[in-house]
């Protein structure tokens, strides 16, 4: 186990060193100059244009060394904590981050439970029930799920019930220390939507994991032998047809970053997905590499954790 | 045939191995596992539907869906507008149907090139030697890492708006898993008799992998295509709708639901439909997928 734990780890290493050179590479060989935007930006008024100020920002924010440098100072610095300075918001981009990380995290969390808990419930039900209405409905549902774009669904939602019903606040965000109950009025649109794709396909996933292990012969046999229908569900079913299910989870989480970026955007929610939008259409560079790559960090780290967790589930993995 | 003159004996003796014996096809089987269920033939007819709108738009359209009625800004469904105008008084319908060309010649390239570029190096990483297999499979493990819709709003947001570059951040985000699950399925027919037989006598590599793997391949190829091209679209939509999709005023669904968002209050039928369109296109790729992966080969479910 500890060989197979420790080799995950140095596989996941590798992937966000390759990570960190795909975002540093494509950020800087795609066409655009930030500084430029920045500048034409900040001299909206001025009818010159200064190329002397252009090129002490450029050293100002190192962009003047060779590329091999730029991304070993990159590293270096995060290393150091220092994810360098926001070229619109002047602001240093670690501190930006870590600010709105909470938020982020707060919906994809919840989010994530949510989509894991009600959808393999929803899966498993309708496993046990192959056949019935609520097989059909559910299975109906699931498949409406994975096809709906998320942003409209949220449009519905806020539709719906924030400017018909006026049950929920149509966006913004509040700490849950500061207000809890307006905090869950605000999230709980926002939590449904970024979480009804993975909520969706876990349904279906879970449908179908469950109906391949319902036709084993252990099964019949467990039945054959008499046992209680809550024993052959709990210990023999659920139990074997839940180790692809957790697998699934790595791509959940996937999701839920992925998702963030319009739902955030759409709440007007002060979070990375909104802080990564923003700053990618005003080409701020530092703020794009950064939260992606944090991002893609913690996506690595939960696929490491699922790949461990499956292992110890399951010790033929550790082998393969 | 012999078939039929057997079946037509008057014999009354005929055994076991008189009977006639049906030629077993797998097509048939797979045609009539397809159709035998309801999904994926709704899917199907909803795809064919969104094909004809798409490929006879301008002669069903009502309206040219660039012609600014100012007068009828904002204007609700009405016998002129069977779904209302938008607020410079373009009309709807004709926007959508204009906007289903743009979303299915959207997933229908990105599916061709990040299918053909991904089976490929998927092929390539499965047959070569150790440095070439880890370096494209190390790459493909980064790019997984991302999510894809992150993946392609990071390439859209830094090429700029416009066709061509919508279509190529969307193959960046789409080719992964493709070449992944490629590599995958060829690792493991390479272990078959048939592979092992072809190359006892001597059959060179490359005819191996292109007239024993590939076509093996096939079906979860044919259901990753169908499948992909759904979720292309959604992708389309998305990226559209956060503004770095294809630039104004191209009808595209996605921001058409942005465009309408302000005006949900009074028109929501603005941001509704394209949304509705989206989603009914994404369906019926979806089911399509699923019926063609289990009429295929239903071994695949989970895997494609």
């Amino acid at each position: 186990m500890a060989g197979y734990v420790i080799r995950r780890l140095l596989m996941g290493l590798i992937v966000i060193i390759i990570v960190t050179l795909m975002i540093f590479l494509l950020i800087r060989l795609l066409p655009g100059d930030p500084l430029l935007v920045y500048i034409t930006q900040q001299q909206f008024k001025a009818t010159t244009f200064d190329p002397a100020l252009l090129e002490q920002l450029r050293v100002k924010f190192g962009l003047d060394k060779s590329l091999p440098m730029q991304y070993l100072s990159w590293i270096n610095g995060m290393f150091h904590g220092d994810f360098g300075e926001s070229i619109q918001l002047r602001k240093p981009v670690s501190k930006l981050i870590l600010d709105r990380l909470p938020v982020t995290l707060q919906i994809g969390i919840i989010g994530a439970i949510f989509a894991t808990v009600v959808g393999i419930s929803a899966g498993i039900i309708c496993a046990l029930r192959r056949g019935t209405w609520l097989d059909t409905v559910i299975t109906f549902l699931a498949n409406i799920g994975i096809t709906v774009p998320s942003f409209w669904a949220a449009i519905l939602l806020i539709y719906l019930f924030g400017l018909k019903l006026h049950w929920v606040p149509i966006g913004g965000y509040t700490s849950p220390f500061e207000n809890f109950w307006l905090n869950t009025r605000q999230i709980i649109l926002p939590v449904f939507c970024e979480a009804l794709f993975g909520l969706a396909a876990n349904t279906r996933l879970a449908r179908s994991c469950m109906l391949e292990v319902i036709d084993q012969d252990y099964i019949r046999t467990a039945w054959a032998k008499g046992l209680k229908e809550r024993v052959i569900v709990w210990r023999h079913i659920i139990k074997n047809g839940f180790i692809p299910l957790i697998a699934n989870t790595g791509f959940l989480v996937a999701g839920l970053f992925g998702g963030s970026v319009i739902i955030e955007t759409l709440f007007n929610i002060p979070g990375v997905g909104r802080l990564l939008t923003t700053a990618l259409l005003g080409q701020d560079y530092m703020i794009v590499q950064a939260s992606t790559l944090m991002m893609v960090i913690l996506i690595t780290l939960s696929n490491i954790a699922v790949d461990i967790s499956y292992g110890w589930l399951d010790p033929r993995i550790r082998y393969e | 045939m012999a078939d039929s003159s057997l079946h037509g004996s008057p014999s009354d003796e005929a055994t076991e191995w008189d009977m006639p014996v049906k030629k077993y096809s797998e097509f048939k089987r797979t045609v009539s596992v397809f159709f035998g269920r309801p999904l994926p033939v709704v899917g199907l007819v909803i795809i064919a539907i969104f094909i004809i709108i798409a490929i006879f738009g301008p002669w069903i359209a009502p309206h040219d869906p660039l012609d600014m009625d100012v007068m009828n800004a904002l204007a609700h469904p009405s016998k002129a507008h069977l779904l209302g105008t938008d607020d410079i008084g373009r009309d709807t319908l004709s926007r959508l149907i204009y906007g289903a060309r743009t979303s299915l010649f959207i997933g229908i390239v990105v599916i061709s090139v990040s299918v053909t570029i991904g089976v490929f190096l998927g092929l390539v990483a499965a047959n070569s030697s150790s440095v070439p297999h880890h370096i494209i499979m190390r790459i493909t493990d980064g790019l997984m890492a991302f999510p894809s819709i992150l993946l392609a709003l990071l390439v859209a947001g830094l090429l700029g708006g416009g066709l061509h570059n919508i279509i190529v951040a969307l193959t960046v985000g789409m080719i992964a898993p493709v070449i992944r699950i490629t590599c995958g399925m060829a690792l493991s027919i390479k272990e078959n008799d048939y592979v092992i037989a072809a190359r006892t006598i001597g059959t060179s590599k490359m005819r191996i992998m292109l007239s024993e793997i590939l076509p093996n391949c096939f079906a979860p190829i044919l259901v990753m295509m169908t499948m992909g091209i759904g979720s292309v679209i959604l992708s389309e939509a998305s990226l559209s709708f956060l503004g770095v999709g294809i630039s104004p005023p191209t009808p595209v669904w996605g921001r058409m639901v942005n465009d309408g968002y302000r005006y949900l209050l009074t028109n929501p039928e603005l941001s509704f439909a394209p949304g509705v369109a989206v989603m009914l296109v994404v369906f019926g790729f979806n089911m399509m997928g699923d019926g063609l992966r289990d009429a295929l080969d239903p071994r695949l479910r989970g895997v494609v």
